[in-house]
């Protein structure tokens, strides 16, 4: 019997490294992993004339470098499989680890590698190795090429951390190689999230800074929708959909979600941001619909963390590992696709549930790597069944409304069609439907219009009454300034009484301030965010809109009382078309209480939950509706006043119409005058 | 009859022009002005009946006084021309018949669209004579719109009235109207005489049109050679009269001429005096008002033979010198 | 403090306003034109109630127009100062008027003969303004304010406006402003005649400056 061993040919480093790892940028990425799990902060990946055949890639970083124990029994041995990850490194970072199978591949891109390490533990020392791997292609065996591992004493005894040198890289690197490499090298470390990690990897070449900042452009404020799933220990889900500005628009958690009592996957943070990106959407605001859109070409899609660091390919450009895509066929308005969400799904997995393939080509997909798809998906399934429900919920209301001869006409049209021959008629109503929904679409763009215009005729109706009401003060201050200039033109400042100069001054201070609330109002109304569509508290606007009708009620010794239903009630619309309701409606009262003098005179908002609506009641004791028939008050231009637009009312009831509501009139209400209610079905309170 | 002191006042009215003649044997009032002014000058001269109206031109603008005088029932007119009927088709022509219609004294009154050459003497009403010096009855018969035997436009202003006042065969002053080139040389072929020792000038001396305003000027003085050239228009406005070109012509073609404006122009005085003014003639003047007279309304004594000029030249220029810092009269002659 | 303006005395002047300030402000103007000012904090429940009350209070009085915006009397001041003209108890009206509420103050113009702008209200305006209103009791008349009966005419009427309004042009004013009235300024037997082209007659101060200060008092219809 004799001692014999397993040998490996020289080709196997070929069929290790490259053949396996055919993306140069892979590789590199894995140098940069190591970088993190050395506790570095910064790694530095430079390519210098990598163009051209020849050139140049080092990778640096300032971790804790490596002993000669690391070196020899940890970065030279390839193909183990990585140690137990419940270890965290001293920052307390969960180790990435690998086979180093990518970073062979790396190494190899050059014809000679050297590695210069200076161990944090060891302050002496630095080593240096360098691989020739020219030599491995005329060796037979990999054993039989020796490697010198230089070690010396160091100079700087703070510095720590490692250098890599790819020299004389063999292919060149396209630019979209650069590009792969720096977009995984900015997603590596989870650049959305709050929590840094700490881990800053940086690549030296002109196509990283463009990217770079774009990745620092968020845009997360201009999303639509943000879904969060949080899955804890136990495996219950729970999921909130909030707007824009964080407002909790729908939540759920897990029976909601799925018909299982839990999922049997390690604990998971799953969040999507989606974007409607229409030009009306975008038409009020700063950030342009290009810039997003650019913006979620590179970065969008859902990326995947595992332990901190990103696992590629999910996210990439192209992939849809959670089928967002296939499931938009059914309703493209109320679902997201690829192009227009970001997301992120971040898991910890302590216990080893996941697995990296050998190809890194992305994570095994054994039952638990199935049952995180799962839970994204079940909880994009009931996100669009929320917004369906709140579609239908204006829906239903408008549909009502639909005038009596559209009805008719479309009638006639289907009778018309069906008495077509069986051939023609399908093609037909095919044709008719896709007309439909075309025009639907051109329908939904006019009423966007609409909305802006109907908040700036809310502006512009509150701009007129507090103009009209400015008229006194600044009258007033011009009066007191010419009068004090006349006092002293005459010399009667130079008297004792300093009262000549103090009470007219005192005036002007007052009305200025009065002057000031009066603006404040009407510019509010005009804010471009209150005309996105998002979370409305009721309770929160009509506080709002009272507040700042405050200074006017009390000029006009007008008494405002406010009454709440229990709870908040919201619903999902734009503060602009709610505030335009009440106010009007507060504009409308003040104006008819000009006739109650002497008074007392006053105003009463209250609301009330009735089913699945909240009511809103605007009364008031002054005349009621005179002079008008009530069916009428609501035309555009119908006005009992002389200075009166005629526009308020029809402001508000399409306002409501828009926010799928109802409003009515009791010509002489409760308090003796007229009293609005506004109904608005909402989505919780 | 009793003694009445015969007058010729030139109305300070504002804008516009208007002389009321008081004579032996009735009252004459050639144009009304605009606004009250009339109106107030006959009430403070207790006057309540006018003989006759003669309107120089018949402009929107200068019949407002008209109207107003026939439908205030406070004064009977007998006798109205209107020397044309460019307003015929007009509503206010329609306000002007209606107000005759319904004027308290209209079975009596006489009221026609003509006043030409051939009108001369049909108006006195006592010691003077009241001449009608154009338009001549070709130009009158054209009308405005139309052209002149030269085939020049005739416009409203062409064919004005020119009426020269004249007592005991002594002319006392020369009425213009708003006379413009046209009219100028129309009047001048008709080789009447115009001479007289005032010229209410034409057009509240503003420019009289799209020509030459000095020879003009020079034209209508060397054929009228006067005295004293009034202007008759109100302080500031948008043309701001009188035009300094047409004042300097007056003033070099006659070296000794007073030049007399009704309202202190802002050409001559930035600001209107802080004082009440002494030197005014007591008679109603529209300016007093704003405090806005120079000249005020200019009367002229003809009970007396050399018929002196109120304001007094004296007190008039004194009135200047003090508060007209760059009057036009007193800015020094090449 | 008094004042002496054409043979009356002035010791009290009435300050009438819904704003405080403002009648602070007014009164210090009156402090220095050298009058005793008499401001009224109101409210007042009539019309009568404040006239009598400021009557009974004062020798003259200064009178805002806009009353009830907040809540001090159910009238306005034009309507106050034409009440007091009519008794012969000298008043000035101080007022922010807007154009669209002329017609309002024009109905009782003729017995307004002081409107002041009000931030135009200073010792000089407002004891220029009560002369001339001690004046016109005493028969005297500025140009601008004397009546004169003179004849105007419908131009347009405006069928769906509250009040209903018409359109005159007064020839012997000028004959291109068309000035608006209201129809209940017209006596209400003569308003069937209130049709384009017809022809009224009235008290017209012809010698006003602006269209804003006519007044049109005692409309008579003299047929067609």
């Amino acid at each position: 019997m004799s001692k014999v061993h397993l040998k490996f040919a020289t080709d196997i480093l070929r069929r290790f490294g490259e053949e396996l790892n055919p993306n140069p940028d892979q590789g590199i990425l894995e140098l940069v992993k190591n970088a993190y799990d050395a506790d570095a902060r910064h790694c530095t990946i430079e390519l210098i004339s990598t163009g051209a055949p020849g050139g140049t890639i080092t990778v640096s970083d300032d971790g804790d470098g490596m002993e000669e124990t690391d070196i020899e029994d940890g970065w030279l041995v390839l193909g183990r499989s990585p140690k137990i990850t419940t270890e965290r490194t001293r920052l307390n970072r969960i180790p990435a680890g690998n086979k180093g199978l990518g970073r062979l591949a790396a190494l190899r891109m050059g014809k000679t590698t050297s590695l210069i390490t200076y161990p944090r533990n060891d302050p002496q020392r630095e080593y240096q190795l360098v691989i020739d791997w020219t030599k491995f292609e005329t060796a037979d065996l990999v054993e039989n090429v020796t490697l010198n591992l230089i070690s010396r004493s160091r100079t700087n005894q703070l510095q720590h951390g490692s250098l890599i040198t790819i020299a004389d890289v063999a292919i060149p690197l396209t630019r979209a190689d650069v590009k792969r490499l720096a977009r995984g090298i900015l997603l590596l470390a989870d650049p959305f999230g709050d929590d840094q990690s700490g881990f800053h990897p940086v690549l030296k070449a002109p196509e990283f800074e463009d990217l770079e900042k774009l990745v620092q452009a968020k845009y997360f404020n201009d999303a639509e929708f943000h879904l969060r799933v949080n899955v804890d220990a136990n495996g219950h889900a729970s999921a909130v959909v909030t707007d824009y500005r964080g407002q909790t628009l729908f939540s759920a958690d897990q029976k909601e979600l799925s018909s299982e009592s839990r999922y049997e996957c390690p604990p998971a943070e799953f969040d999507l941001w989606v974007f409607i990106l229409s030009n009306t959407t975008f038409s009020s605001r700063p950030t342009s619909i290009e810039e997003v859109r650019t913006w979620l070409r590179e970065f969008g899609g859902v990326h995947f963390y595992l332990n901190g660091l990103r696992v590629a390919p999910y996210g990439n450009p192209g992939n849809d590992w959670l089928d967002i895509n296939l499931q938009r066929a059914q309703h493209p308005e109320l679902r997201p696709s690829t192009n227009t969400s970001i997301g992120r799904f971040s898991v910890i997995d302590l216990d080893n549930k996941l697995r990296q393939k050998t190809d890194r080509s992305g994570i095994v997909e054994n039952e638990a790597f199935n049952e995180l798809k799962r839970v994204a998906q079940d909880a994009l399934q009931w996100m669009a069944r929320e917004r369906l429900r709140a579609r239908e919920i204006t829906r239903t209301k408008e549909r009502i409304e639909t005038p009596k001869d559209v009805e008719q006409a479309k009638e006639n049209l289907e009778k018309a069609v069906n008495s077509l021959p069986v051939r023609s008629r399908n093609r037909v109503k095919k044709q008719l439907e896709q007309y439909d929904r075309v025009r639907q679409k051109e329908t939904q763009v006019l009423r966007k219009e609409i909305q802006l215009y109907r908040t700036l005729g809310t502006a512009g109706i509150t701009a007129s009454v507090f103009a009209h009401e400015s008229q006194n003060p600044i009258r007033l201050i011009i009066h007191n300034a010419k009068l004090l200039i006349r006092r002293a033109k005459d010399g009667l400042f130079k008297k004792k009484d300093t009262t000549i100069l103090e009470q007219p001054l005192e005036r002007v201070l007052r009305q200025g301030q009065t002057l000031q609330s009066f603006t404040k109002l009407t510019l509010t109304l005009i804010d471009h965010d209150k005309r996105r569509i998002g979370k409305v508290d009721v309770h929160e606007r009509v506080k709002e809109v009272l507040q700042a009708f405050d200074s006017l009620t009390k000029e006009r010794k007008v008494e405002v009382n406010a009454n709440y239903a229990p709870g908040r009630p919201y619903f999902r619309g734009s503060d602009a078309a709610f505030e335009s309701i009440l106010t009007n409606l507060i504009v409308n009262s003040l104006k008819a209480l000009e006739s109650v003098t002497p008074g007392p005179r006053t105003i009463s908002v209250s609301t009330e939950l009735i089913g699945e609506t909240v009511a809103l009641r605007v009364a008031d004791n002054g005349p009621g509706i005179q002079g008008i028939t009530v069916k009428n008050i609501w035309l555009p231009g119908e006005t009992t006043y002389p200075n009166g637009t005629g526009l308020g009312l029809t402001i508000v009831q399409d306002s409501v119409r828009d926010l799928g509501g109802s409003v009515d009139v009791i010509p002489k209400g409760a308090l003796g005058g007229a009293e609005f209610m506004v109904e608005i079905p909402i989505l919780g309170a | 009859m009793p003694e009445i002191d015969s007058t010729l006042s030139i109305l300070d009215v504002g804008h516009g022009n208007c002389a009321v003649l008081v004579d032996t044997g009735g009252v004459v009032v050639i144009d009304a002005g605009p606004g009250t002014a009339l109106l107030e000058f006959l009430e403070q001269e207790g006057i309540t009946k006018v003989d006759v109206v003669l309107i120089s031109h018949a402009d929107s603008d200068h019949i407002a006084g008209l109207v107003a005088l026939i439908s205030s029932d406070k004064y009977e007119v007998d006798v109205i021309r209107i020397n044309s009927d460019a307003l015929k088709d007009s509503r206010l022509w329609d306000d002007l018949l209606f107000s005759l219609n319904k004027a308290f004294f209209a079975g009596a009154v006489q009221f026609n669209v003509s006043l030409t050459v051939a009108d001369s003497g049909s108006f006195d009403r006592g010691d003077v004579h009241i001449e009608i010096l154009a338009p001549n009855l070709y130009i009158a018969g054209r009308g405005p719109g139309s052209t002149d035997h030269n085939g020049r436009r005739l416009t409203s202003n062409s064919v004005s009235a020119v009426i020269r006042l004249i007592k005991e065969k002594m002319p006392i002053a020369l009425l213009t109207g708003d006379l413009d080139e046209v009219g100028l040389d129309n009047l001048i072929d008709n080789n009447l005489d115009c001479r007289a020792p005032v010229l209410v000038f034409p057009h509240h001396g503003g420019r009289p049109g799209a020509g030459n305003m000095e020879a003009f000027t020079k034209k209508f003085v060397d054929l009228v050679k006067p005295e004293t050239v009034i202007f008759s228009f109100r302080r500031g406005g948008q043309h701001n009269n009188p035009q300094p070109g047409i004042v300097r012509a007056v003033r070099e073609s006659l070296p000794d001429v007073r030049v007399a404006c009704t309202q202190l122009s802002t050409r001559c005085a930035a600001n209107v005096p802080t004082n009440q003014p002494t030197h005014l003639a007591e008679k109603y003047a529209q300016g007093r008002q704003t405090n806005g007279c120079c000249g005020g309304t200019f009367v002229i004594d003809l009970s007396q033979d050399a018929r002196p000029l109120l304001p007094v030249l004296h007190d008039h220029i004194e009135f200047i010198r003090a508060n007209a810092e760059t009057a036009l009269c007193e800015e020094p002659v090449n | 403090m008094a004042l002496l303006l054409s043979g009356t005395n002035i010791n009290r002047v009435g300050v009438v306003d819904d704003s405080e300030d403002t009648r602070d402000t007014i009164s210090d103007e009156l402090h220095d034109a050298h009058v005793q000012p008499a401001p009224f904090d109101g409210p007042f429940g009539s019309l009568n109630e404040l006239i009598d009350t400021v009557t009974a209070a004062a020798d003259a009085v200064v009178c805002d127009h806009h009353l009830t915006p907040r809540n001090y009397a159910p009238c306005t001041g034009a309507e106050a100062v034409a009440n007091w003209y009519a008794n012969r108890f000298p008043a000035v009206l101080v007022t922010r008027y807007e154009k669209a509420e002329i017609e309002g103050i024009r109905k009782f113009r003729r017995n307004i003969p002081s409107l002041i702008p009000s931030d135009e209200a200073n010792p000089d305006t407002i004891v220029k303004g009560l002369e001339t209103c001690i004046e016109e009791f005493n028969g005297r008349f500025i140009p601008p304010r004397k009546p004169w009966t003179n004849m105007f005419r419908v131009d347009d009427i405006e069928d769906n406006s509250n009040p209903q309004k018409v359109y005159v042009v007064v020839p012997g004013w000028e004959s291109k402003e068309a000035i608006r009235l209201t129809l209940d300024m017209f006596p209400e037997a003569l308003r069937e005649h209130v049709k384009p082209n017809e022809r009224f007659y009235a008290e017209i101060n012809l010698g006003a400056e602006t269209q804003e200060d006519l007044y049109f008092e005692n409309i008579e219809y003299r047929g067609k």
